[in-house]
């Protein structure tokens, strides 16, 4: 404490990167690193007056209840808690609110400079309220959507007091809110799986969770009953002055096998003729710049990354001052951001200097999409070179965001779109194409537009074709297509359910749980289970319905238009009647919901088909006797003996793939900082002194 | 009573739970459409060709296995 100054200004970040940035940015000559209660704190001075930057871990404090034990419930008396004193992982947050409670004590006036959205100001309001004495109704509040220098100090020059109230209240409603729901339905779940099941299993579900995975199931459900249809199309190929060319039926698709047929047979020996050519011209206006929902989907599309992926990388581009705030709903671009200073600082880097030279050509006017948001803009590039080397993941996510950002300043694509009718008798096929005739802003965005031409034979009205041959085959009616991460994404998006900042973290606890699996996303007999049981016993909980409303009702208080209280009150009113259903009906859900976790606990520890007896199928198995882990053969029981031992420690998932070399089941480990593939065959000749000359065959063949 | 194709609950006056209760019945409304798009199945070919497709989804592939399983009953008498 002897380090600081004896009257300054106490700044509050949320993350440590991101106290960095600020200080530097505020900094008059330099920073100073000051350890206070173990942790970091930055001092500086700013205009010749003193500040102390210091940040929070993320939350610093949840919301709890006084029992903290699983199997009391239900329980609406809830309180603010130090993190540290509910999980018992969060040691380090104990540190923090330490330093941060000695910083405040020497401290003059307050900044909260927490990300500027409902997180951000709940971290912030919190550490006002509680680690600081009640400084939360006069701190001054920053806000900024990007971590440069220019616009942090304009931050806080421009910072005012009470900026964010709506929001931290909207924050600590729905804190509370997901709280009373999740951990009352959670527990009386599990309470009423422990009853029949042998282990423990957390069986949760949440107030956006539960619907998310009523989508999954509804769409699973509709799968498994699925039965295709058959249906016919018909396909002529024609000549012309040799070139040869196909073209469906101007009928897409025949439901009677008997009418494709009538059609083939139809224009057998037949000539063919060109009886209509329409060609038109029109316009492709590149897409509107990013916001995080699009940007997780196109990230998707692209680079295969999961939305929690992409959110993990934009934030960390964040916080090197490289992009704008990423948790934003907007598609709007002001002119405020400074288009030419970004595109000036973007044609630094080599790769965009000539699309950028061509633009700045122009007039810098984005195109935009509909959606604002009153927080942030959409996210943009900074104009900020970066300054260490950024990984692949990184490099990708940038990249796209530059270029997504560089195409709303450029001109519309113009494409033509090319039809013709070909008449074999009284049989009409269809040809239609496209292609591009100026690529205007598509070809700065090559890589992802997923665009592509489809030329057409050069053809006249009334050309006479010859039909070479008239093809009739059966297709059958593709069933319901599982979610993937990302259209699961987009349904909750487009159902109003979730935040644009929670949305991919509720994905993840549902595959986290074991009620969905794979990439496209396979309910499980839990999560069909879990959806059963609350369709039968609360099915209000799980309605999108509810939801929509509950997150309406917070966008209210958020505005300042509703009380936040009131809408507790009214989630309590209803949950306690639902609570005391399952409470009462235990037993039968216990007994319904146990088959199905056994099921998914088999399923989840199977690693792939076994090697030697080639019908059973390897899993992984806890021994009783001495509690280990390891490789077992579901045939044991009648007389396969393929085991093998796995290391005691650490999360083991099947990779799905057997080993390129003995073709035992690889896993993927993940103990401490690096995971790492193994084959589970002990005996695996791509091991010990072997490996060498498997490697050497390899590289060989 | 217990669906007697899964652990799931028997609907009321029937043998299977409600998931595969309506395969059952999509299974049925299903042999309507393919007869007229073949002018004409029977139902054993029906479900043999049903049963073939990776399209078909697991409870339709479920109850086809106990349609055939109560068909060679039968036959045993």
């Amino acid at each position: 404490m002897d380090k600081l100054p004896s009257d300054y200004c106490l700044v509050i970040c949320e993350k440590p990167d991101a106290a960095r940035r600020v200080a530097d940015a505020l900094a008059d000559d330099g920073v100073e690193s000051v350890m206070v209660s173990g942790a970091q704190a930055l001092r500086l001075k700013n205009k010749g007056r003193d500040y102390v930057v210091c940040s929070a871990v993320g939350h610093l404090y949840a919301v709890s209840d006084s029992f903290r034990r699983r199997e009391i419930y239900p329980v609406f008396d809830l309180e603010w808690y130090p993190a540290h004193l509910i999980d018992k992982d969060a040691k380090h947050i104990e540190k923090r609110i330490l330093s941060i409670r000695k910083l405040a004590r020497g401290a003059r006036s307050f900044v909260n400079a927490c990300d500027y959205d409902v997180e951000g100001e709940t971290i912030g309001h919190n550490i006002l309220r509680y680690a600081c004495g009640g400084k939360e109704d006069v701190a001054l509040r920053a806000k900024f959507s990007t971590l440069t220098k220019e616009e942090l100090v304009a931050a806080f020059e421009e910072a005012e007091v009470g900026l964010g109230k709506g929001l931290a209240e909207a924050g600590r409603s729905r804190h509370a809110l997901d709280f009373i729901w999740g951990i009352n339905l959670s527990r009386a779940l599990s309470a009423a799986l422990s009853t029949a099941y042998s282990g423990y299993r957390t069986v949760s579900i949440g107030r956006v969770q539960g619907p998310t995975l009523g989508f999954v199931v509804e769409r699973e459900v509709e799968i498994r009953d699925f039965v295709p249809t058959p249906y016919w199309t018909v396909t002529g190929t024609f000549d012309k002055d040799g070139f040869r060319f196909e073209a469906p039926s101007a009928e897409s698709r025949f439901a009677k096998k008997v009418d494709a047929e009538s059609m083939r047979d139809g224009c057998l020996g037949k000539s063919a003729q060109v009886s209509e050519l329409s060609k038109s011209v029109f316009k492709q206006p590149p897409p509107p710049p990013f916001n995080i929902g699009d940007l997780q989907k196109e990230a998707y599309r692209s680079f295969g990354y999961t939305p929690s992926r992409t959110l993990q990388i934009a934030e960390r581009l964040y916080l090197d001052a490289l992009i704008s705030y990423p948790r934003t709903s907007s598609q709007k671009l002001p002119s405020s951001i400074r288009y030419r200073d970004i595109l000036l600082g973007l044609g630094k880097i080599s790769e965009y200097s000539v699309p950028i030279e061509e633009l700045l050509k122009g007039e810098l006017r984005p195109r935009e999409g509909e959606k604002f948001d009153s927080a942030h803009p959409a996210i943009y590039p900074t104009g900020e070179i970066p300054r260490r080397p950024l990984s692949a993941w990184e490099g990708r996510l940038f990249d796209l965001i530059v270029r997504r950002f560089l195409v709303c300043f450029a001109n519309d694509a113009i494409r033509e779109r090319v039809s013709a009718e070909i008449k074999v008798g009284e049989y009409l096929f269809r040809l239609s194409g496209r292609r591009t005739l100026k690529s205007g802003w598509m070809r700065y965005y090559t890589k992802y537009t997923g665009i592509e031409d489809r030329a057409i034979p050069s053809l006249k009205k009334d050309d006479v074709l010859s039909v070479v041959k008239v093809d009739c085959s059966e297709k059958f009616e593709l069933g319901p297509q599982r979610y993937n991460q990302s259209s699961l994404l987009e349904k909750m998006e487009r159902e109003g359910i979730g935040t644009k900042a929670t949305r991919a973290e509720t994905i993840s606890t549902l595959i986290s749980r074991g009620y969905v699996s794979g990439d496209s996303l396979v309910a499980t007999e839990l999560g069909i289970s879990v959806v059963e049981t609350m369709q039968e016993y609360c099915p209000q909980i799980i309605s999108t319905s509810l939801t929509r409303e509950t997150e309406g009702a917070l966008e209210e208080v958020e505005r300042g238009e509703a009380d936040g209280t009131a809408l507790i009150e009214g989630a309590v009113d209803l949950l306690s009647g639902q609570i005391e259903r399952l409470k009462l009906n235990e037993l039968e859900i216990g007994r319904r919901m146990n088959d199905s976790a056994v099921q998914t606990s088999i399923s989840q520890s199977v690693l792939g088909p076994c090697p030697v007896c080639k019908t059973g199928r390897l899993r992984v198995i806890r021994s009783f006797k001495t509690k280990k882990r390891f490789v077992g053969c579901t045939n044991y029981p009648t007389g396969c003996r393929a085991s093998a031992p796995l290391p005691q420690r650490g999360t083991i998932k099947a990779t799905n793939r057997p080993c390129k070399v003995c073709g035992w089941p690889v896993v993927y480990i993940r103990a401490g900082r690096y995971p790492w593939r193994l084959c589970v065959n002990i005996n695996c000749p791509s091991k010990g002194e072997n490996r060498y000359a498997v490697q050497a065959v390899q590289k060989r063949s | 009573m217990q669906c007697k194709l899964c652990r799931r609950e028997a609907e009321k006056d029937g043998d299977l739970c409600r998931y595969h209760s309506a395969a059952r019945d999509a299974l049925k409304r299903g042999h309507e459409g393919w007869k007229q798009a073949y002018s004409g199945l029977s139902w054993r070919d029906y479900l043999n060709r049903v049963k073939a497709l990776d399209e078909t989804g697991q409870w339709i592939k479920e109850v086809i296995t106990l349609e055939e399983a109560s068909s060679v009953d039968k036959k045993l008498g």
